[in-house]
């Protein structure tokens, strides 16, 4: 089973992430915060990260630019979790390195045919 | 598959709670620190999150309203715009609707109060708020089912650096061709280097495809939605009869549109279609707990599985020589049980800081009604208190901050005049105490006056006007219910209930309430508690035959008394003196209705345990001292009516039932009245209002007040 981490500071959509992947038929981990995230996955291999990008202790952008750096990590999809209207973050994202985006609040199907997009 | 998202609304709601607080100590806090980055910062993420997930479980009306908060926060975060008073207000305001909308309906509609608001911040923001019906028209029809086939030339060059973001492009060509029929392919390996010189973290190809589809070119542009930046992409329509001259459509134009978040097939019309029967907020109740505090948990349990194991094994295959370690193991159990408990009980603790957050907002609300000068100082935030108790404490202590602000601090003149500064300071604090968590409220404002609240509660028929009483009887006064000093009445302390909720409320938490007061420096009320209502700490006595629990924490002291050292007073019954105090007795067996006044008297030689609650202390007599244990409280109201006297009982490790005493009402009785009734309580058990009990052992056969 594929496995997806998921993070973002809010409890709530990290469980509607959650359930809708695990309803797509992935396997789910899950984290608060970027520094959260990066010490999860010094333990587990995911083929697909989802994160926020405004999370306190660490937030997305840096854990982007953080994942790239690593070689396991380099070519590892990650979709940034971004609300519209906040076009400048989305560029930032995209220039650490993220895979693409998914926009909040989103919409589960929509979600999970954005993953079938990147995942290979 | 239609996937549902609305179940995930409890948490969501209980989530923006905590969301909206720090929204608010973070703005109260950004007036006095507009600067600060960092909370801006954490406000900013609030109103995000909020917004982020009210429309993914259905919350329309939520997702509109928090967006224009978001814009005009990021602004504000950007230093686009500058903090001042007047946004505060209007921010301040909408966290008021933003609580209005968390309690509402789901389906609710902003109210005109509310829209109005949106608009201003809105203008403020200067971004047009994105209405649903805009967002829903963007969404143009999907089903293309009808749709002419049309055949289209793609040709995709990717950067050499597109494999730094994560993108295979191999899964593009794989997802494009999935929409359609692939005629032509064709590989650009023109650019690819000798083996030697191959860096193979980039990307050399390039790709020509041409296919058929009844997909619209922005559906096949969607495709390459996340690298339109890192590759060259060009997608252009062939004439159906393969046609020489071809209308070539510039790439990248932004033809895409910006796809809709929500589409009206989505998750909210489902939340709509099911009726959801409860109110949001008061559907179930649950701890969130630190992830630690759960692994120590399953550590400890771990623990004890090994030692059961261990001590089933030796059980299984016992020999007496196997007696001092079926004894270690037993204890390591015991260790390991008693720390589980108190683990667990730790689950249910709270820092009382959650709580006090929200006063920064009642003092701030009162200063600017009444044009006061207030600052509410807090300490202890830390202390960590039962979660069912912090929750009953919200009300209590906003009537203990509100009449604090509303009438204990003076105006900025009254207090100049005073000799005081213009700005007056209201303290919370929480700390520790003996085991019990105090919780102060302070003020420096006029304080209370005992001979204006003795004047009143004369006036209001609360005491006779000769009655003998301290200051401090005096001042626990305003407590009496329809006290209230005031004669208008005002909008934030109400009409003179309220103090005495606050003294009913923590009684029902096995509290007490005291207050202090220097006429002219102000005043303090010191709510006092126990860490937890389910557990306590016991000293196990017996009375006659029967096993009491005494709570440890109010033990002083026991005493087996000399000759002489027991007396009795006029008007007040038998007293001990200790050290020159004099300390009136209860007789346990007399209250409990466990022996006449004879055998009592006869048994005046027995123990006498001090106990205290506030600063009163009565001695307890029993018949002997069993030992000390934990014992967790049950409750008898599920059971029985509510007994003076006791606070619950609890089950000992033979299973017997035994009584625990709550010594803060026994401390508050009038001994002197209640020995004098004694005889006439004998008369008066079967009466109404009166608790029976019979006897477990149906020896005695008689009953009291509380048969045991």
């Amino acid at each position: 089973m594929r496995k997806v981490l998921i993070v973002d500071d809010s409890l709530s959509m990290r469980q509607m992430v959650s359930f809708t992947l695990r309803q797509g038929g992935f396997d789910v981990l899950e984290a608060g915060h970027g520094q959260e995230a990066l010490d999860k996955l010094r333990s587990a291999v995911v083929d697909l990260i989802i994160t926020d990008l405004n999370m306190p202790v660490m937030d997305g952008i840096t854990l982007i630019r953080n994942l790239r750096a690593q070689p396991a990590m380099k070519s590892k999809p990650i979709l940034m979790l971004t609300t519209e209207g906040l076009a400048a973050k989305k560029e930032q994202g995209k220039a650490a390195g993220a895979t693409g985006w998914i926009v909040k609040p989103f919409d589960p199907d929509k979600l999970l045919a954005t993953l079938a997009k990147v995942l290979p | 598959m239609k996937i549902d998202l609305t179940q995930f609304r409890q948490t969501f709601l209980q989530e923006s709670v905590e969301q909206i607080a720090t929204m608010e100590s973070g703005l109260l806090a950004l007036r006095s620190t507009p600067d600060d980055a960092e909370i801006l910062n954490a406000v900013f993420r609030s109103a995000h999150s909020i917004k982020g997930g009210a429309g993914s479980v259905g919350l329309e009306a939520l997702a509109r309203f928090t967006h224009g908060l978001e814009n005009l926060l990021d602004r504000l975060r950007s230093r686009e715009m500058a903090l001042n008073e007047e946004i505060v207000a209007l921010l301040l305001a909408s966290i008021d609707v933003l609580r209005t909308l968390l309690a509402a309906e789901p389906q609710a509609e902003l109210t005109d109060e509310a829209r109005h608001l949106a608009e201003r911040i809105e203008a403020l923001a200067e971004t047009p708020m994105q209405t649903q019906v805009e967002r829903e028209a963007g969404q143009d029809g999907q089903d293309s089912d009808e749709a002419p086939i049309a055949l289209y030339r793609i040709e995709f060059r990717p950067d050499r650096e597109i494999f730094s973001s994560g993108t295979n492009p191999i899964v593009l060509l794989r997802n494009l061709a999935e929409l359609g029929d692939v005629s032509v392919s064709e590989l650009h390996a023109e650019n690819l280097p000798p083996l030697a010189e191959l860096d193979p973290e980039h990307c050399w190809l390039g790709w020509t495809i041409e296919m058929a589809s009844s997909r619209s070119e922005e559906e096949l542009r969607e495709v390459f939605e996340f690298v339109e930046h890192l590759a060259e992409i060009s997608i252009r329509r062939m004439e159906p009869a393969a046609s020489a001259s071809v209308d070539e459509i510039a790439p990248a134009q932004g033809v895409r549109a910006e796809a809709p978040a929500a589409p009206p097939g989505g998750s909210a019309p489902v939340a709509k279609a099911r009726a959801t029967p409860a109110r949001p907020g008061s559907e179930s109740t649950s701890i969130r707990v630190a992830t630690e505090k759960v692994d120590r948990l399953i550590d400890l349990v771990g623990e004890l599985v090994i030692a059961h194991v261990m001590t089933a094994q030796m059980v299984e295959k016992f020999t007496p020589d196997c007696l001092p370690k079926l004894r270690e193991s037993v204890a390591a159990m015991e260790r390991n049980t008693r720390e589980l408990h108190e683990r667990v009980m730790a689950v249910r603790m709270l820092p009382v800081g959650t709580l006090f957050q929200r006063y920064t907002r009642t003092v701030y609300d009162i200063a600017q009604a009444t044009g006061k000068q207030i600052r509410l100082e807090m300490s202890g935030e830390d202390t960590e208190i039962d979660k069912s108790m912090l929750e009953q404490l919200g009300d209590p202590l906003t009537h203990l901050i509100r009449n604090a602000a509303d009438h204990g601090i003076e105006s900025p003149e009254a207090r100049i005049a005073a000799g005081k500064p213009a700005e007056g300071t209201i303290s919370l604090r929480a700390f520790h105490r003996s085991g019990r968590v105090v919780i102060e409220v302070s003020e420096d404002g006029g304080g209370i006056d005992p001979a204006l609240v003795r004047a009143r509660a004369i006036e209001r028929g609360l005491i006779v006007p000769d009655a003998l009483l301290s200051d401090e009887q005096v001042r626990m006064l305003i407590f009496e219910p329809g006290f209230s000093t005031r004669t208008e009445v005002s909008e934030f302390s109400g009409r003179g209930v309220g103090l005495d909720v606050v003294l009913q409320n923590v009684r029902q938490l096995n509290g007490s309430v005291s207050v202090s007061s220097e006429t002219g420096c102000g005043a303090t009320v010191t709510i006092e508690l126990p860490l937890t209502l389910a557990i306590l700490e016991g000293l196990l006595v017996r009375v006659a035959d029967r096993t009491l629990v005494l709570p440890l924490l109010s033990v002083v002291e026991t005493v087996s008394p000399r000759a002489g050292q027991i007396q009795r007073v006029a008007e007040q019954g038998d007293v001990v003196v200790i050290r020159n105090e004099s300390i009136p007795l209860l007789q346990l067996r007399r209250y409990l209705g466990l022996a006449s006044r004879a055998e009592t008297d006869a048994a005046a030689r027995s123990l006498i345990v001090v106990v205290e609650a506030g600063h009163k202390k009565i001695g307890l007599v029993v018949d002997e001292l069993l030992g000390q244990q934990q014992v967790v409280v049950k409750s008898l109201e599920r059971h029985l009516r509510k007994i003076d006297g006791l606070m619950g009982a609890t089950i000992l490790g033979d299973g017997c039932v035994a009584p625990i005493v709550d010594v803060a009402c026994l401390a508050n009785m009038n001994f002197y009245a209640l020995e004098a009734g004694f005889r006439d309580l004998r008369h008066d058990v079967h009466a109404p209002g009166s608790t029976k009990i019979s006897s477990p052992s149906g020896e005695k056969g008689e009953s009291a007040n509380a048969v045991v």
